[in-house]
């Protein structure tokens, strides 16, 4: 399988009027279809840099990042991020004023799927997330915190992207959801030939993925191959 | 559901955010709009007003003293005491020439002309004409016409009405020593019809008696104003003599004859000739209207064109209409009295003739005048009922040669016209008390101006705390709401971010609720303010008691009316008033506010794109 994303030699500086703070030092890595990846390492090690980084909000002070070949410098990143990448979080943040399907109907809604079409693939993905019906017409702040992390997989899937981003998604949920949450993650990944990369320092997490990748200082080397 | 959609999906979500915010942009919108309008509306009047409203000034010289004059009456047998105003010496109207004073017309000392055309026609019948003439008599026997005595008419060399009765009575009766009358001489005398009177001795019955009047005697005056010196003494009785006539005096009393013939012949008429018609009371207070035609233009004024207003009646009369020229021939000027008030002028010129035309041309009608009711002023302001008006320019010879009479400054024949408003009277005063110059009034008319100016002045300063206050609470609102629906949306923008949404589609997401429920919001309060204005407006013009009697408007005031012109009246005096707020004034006010949303809003979402959207969803939501 070959490698949806490559990293050669990224850096990355943060530059105030002040100081410059290295983020990423020289980070080379790859990511595949198929799998789940783990980044792990302490608070302020880059993580959620690299991340930023993969998701196309930014791009690298130094060092290439290719989608698929494509560099992330030239590629238009809104419809990367539209697309193909879609992130998940700790905190969910799906939209409170929307209800769950309409959470669901965002992403295909920026890609102008007709309405009916789009509440007929947010109906099977919330299907395939394991949300019953009675949940969709329901604001986000009446569900579980659970839930509320499989509305954000559905809406992130629902994008119809191949790569899934996900920072921390099992830090506000309990043991029990946090098993849920990373098995559909695997089934995304293996099922569904997402390429899903997941920045944790929850063991547990670690120890589901494929590949673990470890961050400290800003540089990353292979945990777990 | 389309990124604007769900943007005003979003916030009809937060219904109670949505309506207050809504409520209170509406309101802050109306109170700027209300202010705005009202201040345009204030601003309207005042120039309004300024155009409607003349302020004038008429010009009096005070007498230096008061005293007492004593008359005889004969019939009394003693003396009856009159109170005299005793003036100095004849102040020019030059003294109101002084660097400052800002007139926009005049000052002007008017004098009236007497015109002399024959075709005319000024009175239906001649009753009503005070009985005057000058004959040739004799007493019935040697008398002191102390009293009335008998005289026999002789020949009458001039009457208004005929003389059919003879004898008739003399006495002289404001002369305590008359002269004595001697039966075989035959006398010329200036009689005039007195009063009848109780005579005591024998318990006669009333007698009907005629009394001296003037004989020839002038008030030729020069074009400064001083008298002329002349031989003409005035004197009522002179004895005849066989060559009496050939003498340059009886060639006097011939003149005199002439001259009444001409007065009361019904076919002289007063023209007075005016730099503006709003210096002349009249026409200032609108007892005098228009009916026909119209008023003389700046240019009419300006070049001196040959036009005329002339009176409804005398129009009627003459079969004249607008258009219709009036020949004119005028022949001495009186600079002391009005037309209304009358004469007082010697008929004759200094050398003891009848003054000649200086001035002689066609004028065209250019508009007829009604006169109503008379107003509780001097009589000297009231017109004389065939006064015809002409520009002041218009008279293009030297009346230096006519002036029949002059004399100090009245109400009635000396005026100006000034800027409208308390300031620019307050400068003149300023001005005019600085000049020093004693025993000169000057009365200032403004038709109840300055007492306007100062409540729409009050309004106008209201307004604009009205608008500053409204312009204050709506910023706040304004950053207040921005804060809410914008600034503490910095997520919410993360998220659509992350989603791949464009930092132009993040912003109208999030502008378009804002957006749509100001725009309502500076609509409603617009259409709010200029209705609050309107109605304030409307309130205002009932209760500011103004009196536009003297406007320069249509408004015509003080005469008899039907009930339909008194309607017709009322209404063009409310319609004075400007109660309809400028809607253009809202529109900029409820503008400027919606700009100012837009601003903030664009200024709100500009800051939460510089933040970096990951960095910001990282970590548990607080």
């Amino acid at each position: 399988m070959g490698k949806m994303i490559e990293a050669v030699n990224v850096s990355y500086i943060y530059q105030t009027k002040y100081q410059k703070t290295k983020a990423l030092s020289e980070v080379s890595c790859s990511f595949e279809r198929g799998k789940v990846y783990a980044i792990t390492g302490k608070s302020g090690s880059g993580k959620s840099t690299f991340l930023s980084l993969l998701a196309g909000l930014d791009v690298p002070t130094e060092g290439t990042l290719t989608v698929e070949g494509e560099d992330t410098r030239k590629m238009n990143r809104d419809a990367y991020r539209l697309n193909r990448a879609s992130v998940i979080y700790q905190a969910f943040h799906l939209f409170p004023l929307l209800t769950v399907m309409e959470n669901v109907m965002f992403p295909m809604e920026l890609q102008h799927v007709p309405m009916k079409e789009a509440k007929t693939r947010a109906r099977e993905y919330l299907e395939k997330v394991g949300l019953r019906e009675t949940l969709y017409k329901k604001m986000p702040s009446m569900i579980s915190g659970g839930e509320q992390q499989r509305v954000a997989i559905a809406r992130a899937i629902a994008a119809g992207g191949e790569i899934l981003l996900a920072d921390e998604p099992t830090g506000n949920l309990d043991s029990q959801n946090e098993k849920v949450i990373v098995e559909l993650l695997c089934k995304l990944a293996h099922e569904d030939n997402y390429a899903v990369i997941v920045v944790t320092h929850n063991e547990a997490v670690a120890a589901a993925v494929d590949v673990v990748y470890g961050m400290s200082d800003g540089s990353l080397s292979v945990v777990r191959g | 559901m389309g990124i604007s959609k769900s943007s005003l999906t979003r916030l009809l979500r937060t219904p109670v955010k949505t309506v207050c915010f809504f409520l209170l942009l509406s309101f802050t919108v109306a109170l700027v709009c209300a202010g705005g309008s009202l201040w345009k509306l204030c601003g309207d009047n005042l120039e309004r007003f300024e155009t409607i409203f003349t302020t004038i000034g008429t010009v009096e010289q005070t007498p230096e003293r008061m005293e007492q004059e004593a008359v005889w009456y004969a019939d009394k047998g003693n003396y009856r005491y009159f109170n005299c105003a005793v003036y100095g010496e004849t102040i020019s109207a030059d003294v109101l020439d002084f660097e400052g004073a800002g007139y926009l017309s005049g000052p002007e000392q008017r004098a009236y002309y007497e015109a002399l055309p024959q075709e005319y026609k000024l009175k239906e019948d001649r009753e009503g004409y005070w009985q005057h003439m000058v004959i040739e008599a004799s007493p019935l026997e040697d008398c002191v016409p102390a009293g009335p005595v008998k005289i026999e008419v002789k020949k009458v060399l001039y009457s208004v009405y005929p003389v059919n009765t003879s004898p008739i009575y003399l006495c002289d009766h404001n002369t305590e020593h008359p002269q004595k009358l001697y039966a075989d001489k035959t006398y010329l005398m200036a009689l005039g019809e007195g009063w009848t009177h109780e005579w005591e001795e024998k318990g006669a019955a009333a007698i009907f008696e005629y009394v001296p009047v003037e004989g020839p005697y002038s008030t030729q005056a020069d074009g400064e104003g001083r008298r002329l010196p002349t031989e003409l003494t005035g004197n009522w009785i002179v004895e005849l003599t066989p060559d009496f006539y050939e003498t340059k005096e009886g060639q006097n009393w011939l003149n005199l004859c002439e001259e009444y013939e001409r007065h009361d012949s019904s076919n002289l008429f007063p023209v007075t000739a005016t730099q503006d018609l709003n210096l002349i009371m009249a026409f200032y207070t609108k007892q005098a209207y228009l009916s026909e035609g119209e008023y003389f233009s700046e240019e009419d004024y300006r070049q001196g064109n040959k036009v005329c207003l002339v009176p409804a009646r005398f129009a009627q009369r003459n079969k004249l209409h607008v258009g219709d020229s009036l020949h004119l021939a005028l022949r001495y000027a009186n600079y002391a009295a009005s037309p209304g008030r009358g004469g007082a002028e010697g008929y004759l010129n200094a050398e003891g003739e009848c003054y000649q035309v200086f001035e002689e041309s066609d004028y065209t009608i250019k508009g007829i005048y009604e006169v109503g009711v008379g107003l509780d002023v001097d009589w000297g302001y009231t017109l004389n009922r065939n006064e015809v008006f002409i520009p002041t320019a218009s008279i293009k010879n030297s009346k230096e040669n006519n002036i029949a009479l002059f004399g100090p400054m009245e109400g009635y024949t000396t005026a100006f016209r000034i800027p409208n408003g308390s300031e620019s009277i307050e400068n003149y005063k300023r001005l005019w008390e600085a000049q020093g110059v004693d025993h000169v009034e000057i009365t200032f008319y403004d038709g109840g101006y300055t007492k306007l100016e100062g409540g729409l002045q009050n309004i106008k300063e209201m307004s604009m705390l009205l608008l500053m206050t409204g312009t204050i609470s709506a910023v706040c609102i304004v950053i207040f709401f921005c804060y809410l629906f914008i600034g503490k949306q910095k997520r919410r923008t993360a998220i659509e971010r992350c989603l791949g949404m464009t930092k132009g589609q993040c912003a109208r997401s999030l502008l378009t609720g804002i957006v749509a429920i100001a725009f309502l919001g500076c609509i409603a309060g617009a259409f709010a303010g200029q209705y609050f204005a309107g109605t304030a407006a409307a309130q205002m013009a009932f209760a500011e008691t103004f009196d536009t009697r003297f406007s320069n408007g249509e408004i015509q005031f003080n005469r008899e009316r039907s009930e339909e012109e008194q309607a017709e009246a009322d209404e063009t005096a409310a319609n004075a008033y400007l109660t309809e707020a400028d809607w253009r004034m809202s529109a900029v006010c409820g503008g400027v506010v919606f700009l100012f949303t837009l601003g903030t809003a664009f200024a709100g979402i500009y800051g939460n794109l510089r933040l970096e959207p990951l960095a910001l969803l990282a970590g548990t939501e607080k």
